[in-house]
């Protein structure tokens, strides 16, 4: 205790400041307070509207419930929820095996472009599945490369139910091998020696260590396929222009957007959907309770790897995978976007670059769609970093009462796909009481911003906690006891400390709000252009040479700021990378 | 490597820059939840900026124009009924605005354009059903047109709509979406409008054989001239826009007659600018503005004009019926109007 804490105790000053809630308490409620306003309010909206089907119109006349029954009873919501089920579980069990397969032949054997593995998984995994879905669209459609490389029989198998779990497991797949590679970077092997020291056989060590330990990372990384494949708009948004699947996200999307409009059926199916992920992640987390997996912290190492006879085979199986997972969709895309007429094909009179001088001509909507998109994913991870750090701050190290809320709100989120929280917050910011109190976020920027950062706090916090986690508490309680006050201690401690957790969580939250096109498309504001919807609206009346040029530029542009960046940031900071963090 | 830093520095910079131009951006819709006096917002469908640029040149009226597909367009009016954000509405399917008049959602003051006395017969036609309802037509034609291509199709086999559900193109038809494609609800209900259970079974039998349905017209083009559907219904504008590509799309026009539909306009009854938005109307049914949209450079530039002194552009394939008075069959709008929730949830429903 200092002197001068002492010589003040008297003063009536220091009577009120010690009457005022304590800054960690009062950070406590702030968060809470944002978010609830983030997250809690355009949920409740989405049960009130269930309960009262036209609050909209300011009715309060309450539903009676049938429309659950509808769930069976109309074709369309039937099949959304079949076929949801369907491609979900399908997507879960290849693309688990998809990706769980190449993590064990990457970490078990060494073979020439292994390597590439893990830049594909991590490529495919930042890459918006609208855009890997376009790519197939145009790959498997009549005329289309397949078409073109003699195979009109995997255009055609792409547009049906089996097509599509092959799709969605080549775009969903990273998340099994990243999952699966970080259990498999534990090292077993001297638990393995020590049981064949005991006398145990190699089957024994299989059954009682192996998979044992495999499992849990096994089945953690099916729900994440499952809870990515069945939450994702993308890839009917996409596919809806050639091959009618009915899913239960964009299903939402025609409930609200076309006529007859029906708040009431969008909210209904919502709660199927939050159910659906709500069920996956329960389990999840039950599975990794003791598991200690973390897949986004989780870097692979391989060790000892031997080349083993075969490995023509395995690099021949790695280079086909590959191949198909990048090339069929991306390489498609780029392609295209050199062709002067799709039908045409690739021939070297049909080669131009007419559709990259259009995307970039002056009065071209895609440079106002570009500034207003990355302004939104700009303004979307400041929010959610700031909101996601300060969260995991509390969550580390605070014993506020509302710990335990901000921990189930940000957990609870994660089971919101990001089209159901567009919903909510459709119903909650445009109500004509908020604009009589000049409050007006519907039809305007702020609403995509808010709605984004929502959805990608549940990210930030998780990305962020496995940092903040590393500092241990008694560096804040030293700098506490120096003098330093809460802020001063976030400041000069914490955040230098977690710099690099705070730069990764950042970026991801700012290139998946750059094409997030499930909010974008149901918030969009009157006159406000933005990059996934231009794009998806010029793919959906057939300009795919604007498309794939659109597509081709703006992830130059997101990866040239994500990599300069993380560059500068870096160079300007260099002494807290070299201590701080898992980078 | 300094040069590799300058790059880099550059792309920051443009972050920055982009995040400050949106920044600014959203200051000021956020300040202005309705348009303030001095900027008119019309939700319609194509040739959105040719509209906003000439008509802000020719009154000084400041117009920002939300461009999406006529199924969205009235589905966000439906969804911002509690707070609508939309002052003038111009739409494909004088049917569906015909049923925002009817439920409020236009404004209905009594006035009516000076303009409306310019009207053609054609024009006439429509208008003078109802000359007091608050909305007006600014063009027509058929939200489809009967198409085949003939690589694939012989000519006598496609003589009337029946070819939609003949069993030898059976997986061969293509249509748009009538809950998301404007056009498509009053090509649909056309079929319904004498007897509603006709229609239910005309519809059934063309489901029964496979129909390939897709989000907008535009689609069902590119398929038909890819030869991946041999018949369709097909909107006026796209199979003009074809044929000029030289693709190989014939037209039939059936005895049973074409659907004709109006683009209409009408005025949110929540305006804060009516005078604005008058001043929009008058200005779209100018001959000179009626005139202008047959020449500008856009899909819609197969603009069949409604007002005396506009003529149609030469780009408007031979078309037997244009030298008639009403080249197209008109649904009646009220009833269109009145059973469009019914027959699109149908439609929905079936197409699975």
């Amino acid at each position: 205790m200092s002197v001068t804490t002492d010589t003040r105790r008297n003063s009536p000053l220091t009577g009120f400041l010690a009457r005022l809630p304590k800054p960690e308490s009062l950070l406590g409620w702030f968060i809470a307070a944002t978010l609830v306003v983030l997250v809690g309010l355009p949920l409740a909206a989405i049960l009130l509207h269930l309960a009262y089907p036209q609050l909209y119109l300011g009715i309060f006349d309450l539903g009676d419930f049938d429309l659950f029954t509808d769930l069976w009873e109309r074709r369309l919501w039937r099949t959304a929820v079949q076929n949801s089920l369907y491609l979900s579980f399908g997507t879960m069990v290849i693309g688990t095996f998809i990706g769980a397969g190449m993590a064990y032949l990457r970490h078990t054997y060494r073979f020439p472009t292994a390597g590439l593995i893990d830049f594909a998984a991590w490529f495919v995994l930042v890459m918006p599945s609208f855009i890997i879905a376009q790519g197939w669209v145009l790959f498997g459609r009549s005329g289309g490369t397949a078409h073109q490389m003699g195979m009109p029989w995997l255009g055609e198998f792409i547009f049906s139910l089996p097509g599509l779990v092959m799709v969605m497991s080549l775009a969903n797949f990273p998340l099994a091998y990243l999952a699966f590679s970080a259990a498999l970077h534990w090292n077993v092997r001297s638990l393995e020696q020590a049981a064949r020291l005991a006398g145990a056989t190699s089957a024994q060590v299989v059954r009682t260590i192996k998979l044992p330990l495999l499992l849990p990372a096994l089945l953690s990384a099916a729900i994440l396929v499952f809870v990515d494949t069945v939450g994702d708009f993308g890839l009917p948004a996409a596919f809806l222009s050639v091959f009618r699947f009915p899913l239960i996200p964009y299903v939402i999307r025609q409930e609200i957007q076309t006529v007859p409009v029906s708040f009431e059926g969008a909210a209904v199916l919502a709660s199927v959907l939050v159910a659906m992920v709500a069920i996956a992640i329960t389990i999840q987390i039950r599975l990794l309770r003791n598991a200690g997996a973390d897949f986004l912290t989780g870097g692979a190492r391989p060790v000892d790897r031997p080349r083993p006879r075969f490995w023509p085979l395995l690099t021949g199986l790695n280079v086909t995978f590959l191949g198909l997972a990048i090339f069929a969709p991306l390489g498609t895309s780029l392609s295209v976007s050199f062709l002067q007429r799709y039908s045409a094909g690739f021939t070297l009179d049909n080669l131009t670059l007419l559709n990259y001088r259009a995307v970039l001509s002056e009065g071209s909507v895609l440079l106002p769609a570009m500034a207003n998109s990355f302004g939104i994913a700009f303004g979307a991870a400041l929010i959610a970093l700031a909101v996601g750090f300060l969260a995991a701050y509390l969550l580390a190290y605070s014993g506020s009462r509302l710990r335990r809320f901000i921990d189930i709100t940000s957990t609870v989120t994660l089971a919101v796909p990001g089209i159901v929280l567009a919903v909510g917050y459709i119903l909650w910011w445009n109500q004509r009481w908020l604009a009589d109190w000049g409050i007006q976020v519907y039809n305007t920027p702020w609403v995509i911003v808010l709605c984004s950062a929502a959805a990608s706090i549940p990210i930030a916090v998780r990305v962020v906690l496995g940092n903040v986690a590393q500092v241990p508490k008694s560096f804040l309680n030293s700098a506490a006891l120096q003098g330093a006050g809460l802020w001063t201690r976030i400041r000069t401690v914490l955040m230098p400390l977690t710099l690099a957790g705070l730069l990764s969580a950042g970026l991801a939250v700012f290139a998946t709000s750059v094409f997030d096109l499930a909010i974008t498309t149901m918030l969009q504001p009157s006159g406000f252009p933005t990059i996934p919807v231009i794009i998806d609206e010029h793919f959906r009346t057939v300009q795919y040479g604007w498309a794939t040029a659109a597509t081709v530029i703006v992830c130059l542009i997101t990866a040239s700021i994500i990599v300069t960046t993380r560059f500068l940031v870096k160079r300007l900071f260099r002494q807290y990378f070299a201590t701080g963090g898992s980078q | 490597m300094k040069r590799l830093f300058h790059a880099r520095s550059t792309a920051t910079a443009r972050l920055l820059l982009l995040a400050g131009v949106a920044g600014a951006a959203t200051a000021v819709s956020a300040d202005e939840p309705t348009p303030s006096g001095d900027v008119l917002t019309v939700y319609l469908h194509d040739h959105g900026d040719a509209i906003a640029e000439r008509f802000t040149e020719d009154t000084g009226i400041e117009a920002q124009i939300v461009d999406m597909s006529g199924g969205e367009i009235l589905a966000r009016i439906e969804a911002e009924r509690a707070n609508p954000q939309w002052d003038v509405v111009y739409v494909q399917g004088h049917g569906s605005v015909h049923r925002l008049y009817e439920t409020g959602q236009l404004l209905d003051d009594g006035w009516q354009p000076d303009a409306a006395e310019n009207y053609t017969e054609m024009g006439r036609e429509i208008y003078e059903q109802d000359p007091e309802t608050a909305w007006w037509p600014v063009t027509v034609n058929a939200p489809a047109l009967l198409v085949y291509n003939p690589d694939y199709v012989d000519a006598e086999d496609v003589t009337s709509w029946d070819a939609l559900h003949d069993p030898q193109f059976e997986g061969r038809v293509g249509m748009p979406d009538p809950a998301i494609s404007g056009p498509a609800y009053p090509y649909v209900s056309w079929f319904f409008e004498d007897d509603m259970d006709a229609g239910y079974e005309f519809w059934e039998q063309v489901f029964d054989k496979g129909v390939r349905m897709y989000r907008s017209n535009s689609p069902v083009a590119e398929a038909l001239a890819a030869g991946d559907i041999w018949v369709a219904g097909l909107e006026e504008p796209n199979t003009y826009g074809e044929v000029e590509k030289e693709e190989s799309i014939e037209v039939v026009y059936p005895d049973e007659g074409t659907p004709g539909a109006a683009r209409a306009v009408g005025i949110s009854a929540d305006t804060e600018v009516s005078d604005d938005a008058k001043a929009f109307i008058e200005w779209m049914l100018s001959a000179e503005t009626q005139q202008y949209l047959t020449e500008i450079e856009h899909r819609n530039k197969y603009f069949v004009p409604l007002i005396e002194g506009a003529e149609p552009n030469d780009l408007l394939p031979p078309n037997q019926f244009l030298d008639q008075v009403t080249p197209y069959e008109f649904t009646d709008y009220e009833w269109a109007g009145e059973v469009e929730e019914e027959i699109k949830r149908w439609f929905s429903d079936m197409a699975q």
